[in-house]
């Protein structure tokens, strides 16, 4: 190989002549290898191809049909997918290199305008190349961009462009694009595009991206200028599973608390009954938790479930879960990227205290039809993409339901006959570029969940959101984006009694409507700001009861309907002081107004609020402001490298929330509602500190990260022991709002690279609450700081793949958590004739630790590129160790007597098959 | 807002079968125990002694609850009037030492002095509106388990429109009927070898017995989100069709209790947090207060609640065969298998007679004919129904 490229190098030195291949073959070729094809080149014609049979692997098949074309095409379609080029010599020789291409010309006239200001010139002189460098970097493309200018004198300069798949011309978001030598890294954006600072010089580049082709190359850089790739498929690393959790900029980004998953990445850790689950995913990674297996919702940093800003393509999802949040709302197959910040939440986010999951839908192929589907034990699942106008416009669509409808009859338990529970969420997003400065998505979602357990109600939730994007370029230094998005959520409960007369129909509803513009601009390499403005509407009619049927007497209930505008103005700079050190500095202004119409009960402010103590009832005309909150938020970080691959970084950042999820239960569940801050209900703040040191070891083959935090939080919402929180008028009679902590260090170390790959994340943390008050009533735990519901100090999540050949591979993940705290009592006591448990006080107890294993195998099927379908068996097992693990203690009394229960959602390991395939 | 409450469902049972989830029981163990007076103070409209009960919260490893004795309980109305509640022969249980009945337009007040000189005092409270039920009846049907059986519903109805909060408990007392009952006794006279045996005719009651049983658990509705203050077909009980106690006759009188918003309100948390949950969403328990407070000691916890209800009743019958024609009765209390032992002991057979008999639980039968050796024997239960009820035919009782 080293013989080979040195001849390369002498020939080239030497010769240094025009390829000539003008000549016109027809030739037709099916299925073949490209060795097999070059064979028949050289049988149909006098070249003779030079190579090392190596470099071609023979799984990788190709067809053509050509007729009296030019070699060189041919040649270039045959090589289009690979590393290789060929070199045509004057005696009939074709020459085949790997990475590295033999140049023939000299760079294009220097002095020559390009629109660009850059030009790609051939790498004239190789031998200088192996003068500097020694034999790893000879094979390796060499890209000369812009022209050397010499009165300029500056030494950096910014390499843009944009990433696109050489077979579908689709961009390619999230890649990693690093210059090694220099310590130099960033990825691009969802729309493939990168921008980078490079020294004046030689960069030795390399783009990375999960199941692609690696690209290498040295670049040369005299002034900033425009490069693209096109990156070809990895053919043979289809079922790589890496999760990259800011991959390389970890150390270099300045925000702390960011956390990256690759959707695609995640498919073969083993999840409960066979459901690709991303959010579930998420949890394994430190600081993300949930109170038990089916518990609704997501804790964040020892934050409550409603604290997180859950954007599906902007638009915020409020119930992201089916089933009792043992599966995840959002369709696996569909999800391209999710975004998770948990320290420094950028300004332009704002409206949650404790994180931010942006979750961005994969755009639709623009170039040919494909699908992708599962048919698991729970669910079926169907998605396609396909272009609407070729190059410019496409769609991708997805579905999943269940068939658990069907499952809970077949059962042949009588007692379920009278059950159901099922649930389907569909998206649809299209997505059209007008041209290099405009592009515009759409995507509507719809998720619904029904179930009614041997009751006599029925309840039914379900989640709308439609979101426009319109981006736009107006010059290389200014962006611009354009965003609105509508969001519903709601939920009713059919009941009907025995006679009919108390049947009646609950309903409940939330949503929202934003209107946001983000602009960008980047003055130099030194500075990119991020501003902009939104607005969003709330409309929620927070419960309405109708009577059911002719018989009902029902008196029909409406509880007012509530209005508020949540308005921001924010700016941030993201600015490299140097190259050790970079400061992320946020301003965010928030504004809310609550809006008339609207009548607010006034309380005398030195009495607990009930209904003797309310002393004026305020009324409100329509679109009168009833109450305004906010104020300013600071979102501020900053980055300072150690060494080129250690970084130490410190955030602080401030919140307000204006909107809060009612609930009296321990875990959230789907009828819990959501109330906006009114009169008497403050917005929730939060301020939070932390410090994190980021290490990668090996050229980032395995990234080590430790973060600590401190979070305290004002006006947390709490409930009055045995609250009605539904239709219920004087909600802030039942509502105690008091103070929040949490605190925690995280530790991550993930190896990125290698047969084996995974993560171990552990977390030390405390949630704590305190609910004081000078009236015993509204005293929690004699008002001190107690354990929330979702404290768990101790979390320890392992994450392993082992790649044992092309189609097999294993997965494991373990999960160790401190039991979460309940409610225990402290004695009995006999009333009426019955024993009932004595409450105190709240979560000093705990139960058992939970503990889980879950293995997993794909089975990949073969590599034809021929076949119709590519298909994966997915088998796993849930909880091999069959660890009994209890999600609620709960005390009962039966028959007069008190009983203890354990109740856990899946004690025995559970098996899954689950097919899933490609087309 | 009844129907809003978590129904008792069983959502395990769904995900049981999906997911093999699990619901066991534990022993409760004391953690932290703390003591408190529990009140339970009931005073209705009925002429008679009213009685309230002191005692105090026990740990989980204790059986009962410790009684508190000695303490000065009375009651006083808002014209002057004051009834002293003296504590009886059982002590905790403090009885009126004259009867009454608790009055509309009266406001009342309970006051507690404990021996250890802590002294309670509840708010002062009125009598709840009075409504009649205006009927209890039975229909065969389904429950949400899709189990068959009989449900009992009540109406009521409350013209005025004042009562709104309803409690209900009930007494049941339904007949039984041994179903392998026999006229005589089988003894043995003589319990060595030659083994003699006689028979003695029953000389008391062990064919048709009673049993009576109390309601368990809260049974609550209200019709504050309804246009008429009317119970509709309120089902108060259930009783599946293989419960034997439906076998012949029975009998159920219900106990209407109209509560004022604060009483109901804590039987209805009361319920919440001792009911079983869903196991899924579970309710965040914690202490609540009722209308008794310390007066001496704010931060003091009392259990329990001072409750001047109205109260009305209805009984009603029914039979078996009436409801179920010409089907089979549900099985009895025991399985009635018999046996036909031999007299003295057989290798490798059943019991003998004679060792059954010294070890007692059975009952001779005899279906027809002359009682001849070897002797039916069945479990006493199914020829005595006394092990399982009273033979003494309550006073209300009719056919």
């Amino acid at each position: 190989m080293k013989k080979l490229t040195l001849i390369v190098l002498i020939l080239n030195f030497h010769i240094a002549v025009a390829q000539n291949a003008s000549e016109k073959i027809t030739i037709d070729y099916g299925n073949k290898s490209i060795t097999d094809v070059l064979k028949v080149i050289e049988e149909k014609t006098n070249y003779r191809f030079y190579y090392i049979d190596s470099w071609f692997n023979d799984n990788y098949r190709i067809s053509g049909k050509y007729s009296n074309t030019t070699l060189s095409s041919i040649l270039d379609d045959i090589f289009e997918q690979t590393l290789i080029n060929y070199f045509i010599t004057k005696k009939n020789k074709i020459i085949l290199t790997q990475n590295n291409i033999i140049y023939d010309k000299l760079p294009s006239d220097p002095l020559k305008k390009d629109k660009n200001e850059f030009s790609e010139s051939k790498g004239k002189k190789p031998v200088f190349i192996s003068q500097n460098r020694t034999n790893n970097t000879t094979n390796l493309k060499t890209i000369r961009i812009g022209k050397q200018n010499k009165n300029d004198g500056l030494q950096e300069f910014i390499l843009t462009g944009k990433v696109v798949h050489s077979e579908s011309k689709m961009p390619i978001p999230n890649l990693v694009f690093s210059v090694p030598n220099h310590n130099i890294n960033t990825i691009t954006d969802l729309d493939g595009n990168y921008s980078i600072k490079l020294p004046i010089g030689i960069n030795y580049v390399r783009l990375k991206s999960i199941g692609m082709l690696d690209i290498r190359a040295k670049i040369i850089i005299y002034n900033n200028g425009v490069y693209n790739f096109s990156m070809a498929d990895n053919p043979e690393i289809l079922d790589e599973v890496v999760i990259d959790v800011n991959k390389d900029k970890n150390i270099r980004q300045s925000i702390t608390g960011i956390t990256q998953i690759q959707i695609e990445s995640t498919k073969t850790i083993p999840l409960v009954l066979g459901e690709r689950d991303v959010l579930k995913v998420a949890t394994t990674l430190p600081g993300i938790s949930t109170a038990g297996e089916a518990a609704a919702g997501y804790n964040v940093r020892g934050g409550r479930t409603d604290q997180n800003l859950m954007l599906l393509d902007d638009a915020v999802i409020y119930n992201p879960t089916h089933f009792f949040g043992i599966f995840s709302a959002l369709n696996p197959y569909t999800t391209g990227s999710l975004d998770i910040y948990k320290g420094n939440i950028p300004a332009k986010y704002g409206g949650r205290l404790s994180s931010v999951f942006d979750i961005n839908t994969k755009k639709g192929n623009t170039k040919k039809f494909k699908g992708e589907g599962s048919i698991g034990p729970v669910t079926g699942n169907l998605t396609f993409e396909t272009p609407i106008v070729k190059e410019k416009s496409s769609l991708i669509v997805g579905a999943r339901a269940t068939y658990s409808d069907w499952l809970l009859k077949a059962t042949n338990e009588k007692k379920l006959e009278n059950s159901n529970a099922s649930f389907y969420d569909a998206i649809l997003k299209y997505t059209h570029t007008f041209n290099e400065n405009n592009d515009l998505s759409a995507t509507a979602y719809y998720s619904s969940d029904d179930f009614s357990i041997a009751s006599d109600s029925v309840y039914g939730y379900s989640n709308m959101l439609l979101s426009l994007r319109w981006n736009h370029k107006f010059d290389t230094k200014n962006k611009a984006s354009l965003i609105l998005a509508h969001s519903k959520y709601n939920f009713n409960i059919d009941y009907e009694s025995s006679n009919g007369n108390s049947n009646f129909d609950f309903a409940y509803k939330v949503q929202e409507t934003e209107l946001k513009l983000l602009m960008s601009y980047k003055p130099n390499s030194k500075h990119t700001f991020d501003y902009g403005l939104s607005g969003k509407l709330y409309n929620n009619k927070p419960g309405k009861k109708t009577p059911n049927g002719g018989n009902s007497i029902v008196i029909p209930t409406t509880i007012d309907q509530e209005r508020a505008l949540e308005s921001a103005l924010f700016v941030s700079d993201d600015y490299n002081i140097n190259d050790d050190f970079t400061i992320n500095a946020g301003l965010r202004y928030s504004n809310y107004a609550f809006l008339g119409k609207a009548s607010q009960i006034a309380y005398a402010d030195d009495l607990p609020r009930n209904e003797a103590t309310g002393i004026d009832t305020l009324n409100y005309k329509k679109n009168e402001v009833v109450k305004n909150y906010g104020g300013p938020e600071i979102r501020l970080s900053a980055r300072y490298s150690l060494s080129p691959s250690l970084s130490i970084k410190a955030s602080y950042n401030n919140n307000y929330q204006f909107i809060h999820t009612l609930s009296n239960n321990t875990t959230a569940s789907p009828t819990d509602t959501w109330k906006l801050s009114d009169y008497n209900i403050k917005p929730q703040r939060a301020n939070q500190y932390a410090l994190g040191l980021y290490k990668n070891i090996e050229g980032n083959m395995y990234e080590l990260s430790l973060e600590a935090y401190y979070k305290k939080i004002k006006n947390t919402l709490d409930y009055k022991v045995g609250a009605e929180l539904l239709l219920n008028n004087s909600i802030e009679t039942e509502i105690l709002q008091g103070d929040g902590k949490a605190y925690g260090v995280e530790f991550l170390l993930k190896k990125t690279k290698g047969n084996l790959n995974g993560w171990i994340g552990y977390t030390y943390s405390k949630s704590l609450v305190k609910l004081n008050s000078n009236f015993s009533e509204n005293r929690v735990n004699n008002g001190n700081y107690f354990d929330s519901n979702f404290d768990k100090p101790h979390d320890l999540s392992i994450v392993a793949n082992y790649k044992l050949t092309k189609r097999y591979s294993f997965s494991a993940n373990f999960v160790y958590q401190t039991g979460r705290p309940i409610t225990y009592p402290i004695g009995q006591y006999q009333f009426e004739g019955e024993d009932y448990v004595f409450y105190s006080e709240r979560n000093k107890f705990r139960i058992p630790d939970y503990y889980r294993l879950d293995l997993g195998i794909n089975i990949e099927g073969n590599h034809k590129i021929k076949k119709l379908a590519h298909s994966f068996w997915n088998i796993s097992v849930y909880n091999v160790l069959g660890r009994n693990n209890p999600f609620s203690v709960y005390f009962v009394t039966e028959d007069g007597a008190i009983k203890g229960y354990k109740s856990s959602i899946f004690s025995v390991p559970v098996p899954t098959i689950t097919y899933n395939f490609k087309f | 807002m009844k129907k809003l409450k978590k129904h008792t469902l069983i959502l395990l049972l769904t995900l049981g079968f999906i997911t093999n989830s699990c619901i066991d029981t534990f022993d409760v163990k004391t953690i932290g125990f703390e003591n408190a007076l529990v009140v339970e103070a009931l005073i209705t409209n009925e002429f008679k002694i009213h009685q309230i009960k002191l005692s105090s919260s026990f740990t989980f490893e204790e059986v009962n609850p410790q009684a508190i004795t000695n303490a000065v309980v009375y009651i006083t109305d808002d014209k002057g009037g004051r009834i002293d509640f003296v504590e009886t022969f059982i002590s905790g249980e403090y009885n009126s030492n004259i009867p009454f009945a608790a009055e509309a337009g009266k406001i009342y007040q309970l006051f507690i002095t404990t021996s250890d000189n802590n002294t309670y005092e509840s708010k002062a409270i009125p009598l709840s509106a009075i409504s009649q039920i205006d009927s209890v009846y039975v229909e065969r049907g389904k429950n949400n388990f899709n189990e068959n059986g009989v449900s009992i519903f009540i109406d009521s109805y409350d013209p005025t429109g004042g009562s709104n909060y309803y409690r209900y408990e009930y007494e049941e007392t339904y007949k039984i009927i041994a179903p392998k009952w026999s006229q005589f006794d089988l003894i043995m006279t003589s319990s060595t070898p030659p083994y003699q045996f006689d028979f003695l005719p029953k000389n008391t009651e062990k064919r048709i017995c009673y049993k009576t049983e109390f309601s368990t658990g809260i049974t609550l509705t209200e019709t504050t989100d309804l246009l008429e203050d009317r119970v509709g077909k309120f089902k108060i009980r259930f009783i599946n069709n293989e419960n034997p106690i439906i076998s012949h006759r029975y009998s159920i009188l219900v106990k209407q209790y109209v509560q004022s918003i604060d009483t109901y309100t804590y039987f209805k948390t009361l319920k919440k947090f001792s009911t079983p949950q869903n196991g899924i969403a579970q309710n965040q328990p914690g202490f609540f207060e009722g209308n008794m407070r310390s007066s001496n000691d704010s931060d003091r916890k009392i259990i329990g609640i001072f409750d001047v209800s109205s109260v009305s009743e209805k009984r009603m019958y029914f039979n078996y065969k009436d409801l179920f024609v010409g089907e089979n009765l549900p099985p009895y209390f025991s399985t009635c298998g018999s046996t036909k032992p031999s007299i003295i002991p057989e290798e490798n057979s059943p019991p003998d007679l004679v060792t059954e008999l010294e070890n007692g639980g059975v009952n001779f039968y005899l279906e027809t004919g002359d009682a001849t050796a070897p002797y039916e024997l069945v479990p006493s239960a199914c020829g005595d129904c006394t092990l399982i009820g009273t033979n003494v035919k309550p006073d209300f009782w009719y056919e």
